[in-house]
């Protein structure tokens, strides 16, 4: 498998070069406005540089044209049919991965950490997408855990009240208090001091901000959203009901000091209307939980890994 | 370098310690603490306990939290041996002795940090890589550091003991000690061999110790043992230098002080000299003086500070703030912005849609550039549009930044009120510790209780009054104020109170739980209550109930007093100023009124007002009430006759 490492400037000339449309699913996208930023001067340096390795060829009338190779490998790069990313909290200061595919084609595409270089690997095999996700969540979950499956149906309040929750439990275990308790005055605290708001980049769909904006302003629905945990037997009362806590299903799922590691897997299929799977898992030793965010409400499940690699991960990825 | 700086750093260090102390070891040095204080020492001396206050500085020097976990075990433990030892010093004195051991243990480390970290931030000592290089400099600087620290440690203890064994005792009613002091001031811990044991080296051992472990102990050592002790810096004349700088620091601040104080007052001075405003604004206010003084002030001198006064007013400002929150600033500043904020979210999507549609643009016009060997060859609008799609993309960046400030300006509002919310509370707890304290010395020193009764009588009996007005804080207030301005010295204060009246029926079921727990029998306990009660002790209102049953219990036990009351003669016998049991009746109930409603000449105007106007319609009601009896006796005699 050939191997190209290319600088930011001979990427963007490269693009340059190949006058393909260019998707907005291509991680390459983001060189747009690096291109629109550089002159000549830099354009044709790079083109020289190119020229030196047999990426760039001159044609006949003078002008410089890619390589065949390349400029299939750009043809994928740019207007892929299928596009996987993966990428994990542990690897947060590292660029995700990304495997693109047209037609029979796949690519691997990642940039440097400091996002100064690219890499390009090809021709892959689609299989090989499949099993490098396995291999690096793998690498964190133990194979032969035996976990019993669980179900959490939650309502857009619940969930955006569960995250408030995790982020206060979070701040107990920073000051050692090992409790997941939490005083009702606080939780209404928190709401007014706008802590779900730090939780806006994982609020992708618009309803879910719709919902922490309501429950910032209205206190009321927020003593709803806890009376229905509390009927729901997901929290506990204490003090007469000054004080509410997890219980013992839901402390299990979400305890923050077993989780080792939060993983994101996105695959876009670029077709006429393009259809985007995005997931995230939260990885335990034993166990991947995976928060499912509909139109209504979100569905949490908890799996071990054979039955997540038979149920999600071979499915998104076959 | 600045003092505040100090203050932060040293905060933050002392949070770094906590967290970084494993718990076992705190709870570790906090059981050896109390294994040392639970041991008894002649007269109970704190200072006679071997090992404990010189090997203090040394475990806090090392680290700060563990000095006062150990601290707080010996103080646990010393305190619960001090009802076995022979002293005649009350229990609760001792509290201050420790309180002062605690001080004693926190400070050598925070001088000898602190100072260390002024050194630096003065530029006298090199850093090596952020931290404080290990320097001879640095480790005199900690050791003097943890010198100071201890001194002053020690005088705080000195100050303690001086209180607990000769201030203290005489305002809890007992006797001052003064030969037992000076045996304690010369026990083991401050006679001259301890004390240099203790301060010069503890001190500055823990100082050094602290400065070493905070940079890195062993990478150092290991790296003098390579031989790299030649690397090692030794600064030029270190006292010199701070001598040096200390002594100007002071003349230059002390000068510059004086004349920039001297001279703004003189400026203020020439420059409002024969304003009109200020002319007039100085005769407004001695009028409003005069006026207020006249009117509130009945000896002519200045009272004190009224804090009743002031907590009630505190409570109209509480709930003044808590409207105003609500309609002025959540009107007029938070929903403004949290208006601007939607309306930016609009905008947002807005820019990102035409970012989307300019950059589509750009895509289009970049497959129509060709590039030679030493040409690029652009269409002519390639410059255009590139610079709509640049200009779409800071737009959308500057929406973001915009979005941002308004949040940390709601944020900053939110928290500000917040603040206010927390000084009105911080401020009402105040009074409440001072209600208690000041019930405490009543309870402690009138009725004779031991302190932990007394203490635990004030709290309750506060608390009650406290419970009971929050559920009307704004309308109780209210009460107390118009009470205050119109009743203020006689009786009808007193029974009017909300305060006093719950403050006084707390006291009633408190003292008569305490009796009856202790005696088990409830005649006991009620024959004890009762005297209170005629004492007056439960307030005015009890009081008059109590004494208005037992005259009822008089008429009860001699049946002919009702009749000869209900079969007066009527009218006629009242006319003719014959005194009948009813005429004495209602005497009584004029002469309590006029007991209860009666006021000094020193009086504010206001009160004699009100207390005169309530008592003349009482009276007016009481012979009304007279009237009507009389008329119906007369005429049921008439028909009898």
């Amino acid at each position: 498998m050939p191997v190209g490492v290319f600088t930011k400037d001979e990427l963007a000339t490269m693009i340059l070069l190949s006058r393909y449309d260019i998707s907005q699913f291509s991680p390459a996208a983001k060189l747009l406005r690096r291109i629109a930023e550089m002159d000549d001067k830099t354009i044709l340096n790079a083109a020289k540089n190119l020229h030196k390795v047999n990426v760039v060829w001159e044609r006949r009338n003078g002008e410089l044209d890619l390589h065949i190779v390349y400029s299939i490998v750009m043809k994928v790069l740019l207007e892929p049919e299928d596009v996987v990313t993966y990428t994990s909290v542990r690897n947060l200061f590292q660029s995700s991965m990304n495997f693109l595919r047209r037609s029979k084609t796949t690519i691997f595409f990642k940039a440097t950490d400091d996002y100064e270089s690219f890499i390009i690997g090809f021709p892959l095999e689609w299989g090989h997408v499949y099993e490098w996700v396995r291999d690096e969540i793998l690498d964190v979950v133990d194979e032969e855990a035996d976990v019993e499956s669980m179900e959490l149906e939650l309502s857009m309040e619940e969930y955006v009240m569960l995250l408030t929750l995790q982020s206060m439990f979070l701040d107990r275990l920073r000051k050692r208090k090992k409790t997941p308790r939490f005083k009702v005055t606080d939780i209404v605290k928190a709401f007014g001091d706008a802590v779900p708001i730090t939780y806006l980049t994982t609020a992708l769909k618009p309803e879910l901000l719709d919902t922490i904006l309501n429950m910032m302003k209205n206190e009321e629905l927020i003593y709803d959203t806890l009376d229905n945990m509390v009927e729901r037997d997901l929290l506990k009362i204490y003090r007469d009901g000054s004080e509410v806590g997890y219980s013992k299903e839901l402390l299990y799922m979400l305890d923050p000091r077993k989780i080792l590691d939060v993983s994101f897997l996105i695959r876009v299929a670029v077709e006429e209307e393009p259809k985007a799977i995005m997931m995230n898992f939260v990885l335990h030793r034993d166990k991947i939980l995976r928060a499912e965010v509909g139109d209504e409400g979100v569905n949490i499940k908890a799996y071990d890994f054979e039955s997540f690699d038979n149920e999600v991960l071979r499915p998104t990825l076959r | 370098m600045s003092i505040s700086g100090v203050f932060g750093y040293l905060r933050n260090y002392i949070w770094n310690e906590f967290y970084t102390t494993p718990p076992l070891v705190r709870y570790g040095l906090a059981g050896l603490g109390f294994i040392l204080g639970i041991g008894t020492t002649r007269y109970g001396h704190v200072g006679a306990h071997p090992y404990f206050l010189e090997v203090l500085p040394l475990i806090s020097g090392y680290n700060p939290i563990l000095g006062l976990y150990y601290a707080l075990g010996f103080m646990v433990g010393d305190m619960i041996v001090k009802p076995f030892e022979s002293t005649t010093i009350p229990w609760v004195l001792f509290f201050i002795i420790h309180i002062a051991i605690i001080i004693y243990a926190v400070l050598p480390p925070l001088f000898s940090r602190g100072l260390v970290y002024l050194v630096y931030s003065m530029g006298l000592f090199k850093r090596d890589g952020g931290l404080p290089a290990l320097n001879i400099g640095s480790l005199i600087t900690s050791a003097i550091g943890g010198l100071i620290g201890v001194g002053v440690g020690l005088w705080f203890i000195d100050n303690a003991m001086h209180y607990a064994y000769i201030d203290g005792p005489q305002v809890l009613g007992s006797y001052p000690d003064e030969a037992c002091l000076s045996i304690a001031r010369n026990s083991d811990m401050f006679n001259p061999a301890r004390v240099s044991t203790a301060t010069l080296f503890s001190g500055p051992v823990g100082g050094i110790l602290n400065n070493l472990v905070s940079i890195g102990f062993i990478p150092n050592v290991s790296r003098l043992l390579k031989g790299e002790v030649s690397r090692l810096e030794v600064p030029r004349s270190l006292e010199k230098q701070l001598k040096k700088m200390t002594k100007e620091s002071k003349v230059v601040k002390e000068i510059k002080g004086k004349v920039s104080q001297a001279k703004a007052v003189k400026t203020i001075k020439e420059k409002t000299a024969g304003s009109p405003i200020v002319d007039t604004l100085k005769g407004y206010l001695d009028k409003v003086s005069e006026t207020v003084g006249e009117f509130v002030v009945p000896s002519g001198d200045w009272q004190p500070v009224n804090l009743n006064l002031f907590g009630n007013l505190l409570t109209f400002a509480d709930e003044g703030f808590d409207l105003f929150s609500k309609y002025v600033i959540d009107k007029k500043y938070i929903d403004p912005l949290e208006r601007a904020f939607s309306n930016l979210l609009n905008r947002y999507y807005e820019a990102t849609y035409m970012m989307d549609i300019a950059k589509n643009d750009y895509k289009d016009v970049l497959k129509k550039v060709k590039i030679k060997w030493n040409l690029v060859i652009k269409p002519k609008e390639y410059t255009r549009v590139a610079k709509r799609y640049m200009d779409s993309v800071r737009k959308v960046k500057s929406l973001v930044r915009e979005g941002r400030a308004i949040h940390r300006e709601i944020m900053k509002i939110k928290r500000a009120k917040g603040f206010v919310k927390g000084l009105f509370r911080w401020t009402s707890n105040i009074l409440f510790a001072r209600d208690v304290a000041s019930d405490l010395a009543v309870y402690r020193v009138d009725d004779g209780e031991s302190i932990l009764g007394a203490f635990t009588k004030s709290f309750l009996t506060n608390y009650a009054v406290k419970r009971v007005t929050d559920f009307n804080s704004v309308g109780f207030a209210t009460m107390e104020m118009v009470n205050e301005v119109a009743f203020d010295n006689s009786e009808a204060a007193e029974i009017i109170s909300p305060t006093n009246f719950i403050k006084g029926e707390a006291k009633f079921v408190y003292d008569l739980g305490e009796n009856l727990l202790r005696d088990r029998s409830l005649s006991k306990a009620w024959s004890k209550v009762r005297k209170n009660i005629s004492k007056g002790d439960y307030g005015k209102v009890i009081k008059y109930v109590y004494s208005g049953f037992e005259e009822l219990g008089e008429y009860a036990r001699d049946p002919r007093l009702f009749r000869e009351v209900l079969e007066n003669k009527g009218l006629s016998a009242g006319l003719e100023g014959v005194e009948d049991k009813a005429g004495e009746f209602y005497d009584g109930v004029h002469k309590r009124i006029d007991e209860v409603f009666k006021v000094s000449e020193k009086s504010w105007k206001v009160t004699k007002f009100a207390a005169g106007s309530v008592r003349t319609v009482l009276h007016g009601w009481t012979n009304l009430i007279e009237l009507g009896h009389r008329t119906l006796t007369s005429i049921t005699g008439w028909f009898r006759g």
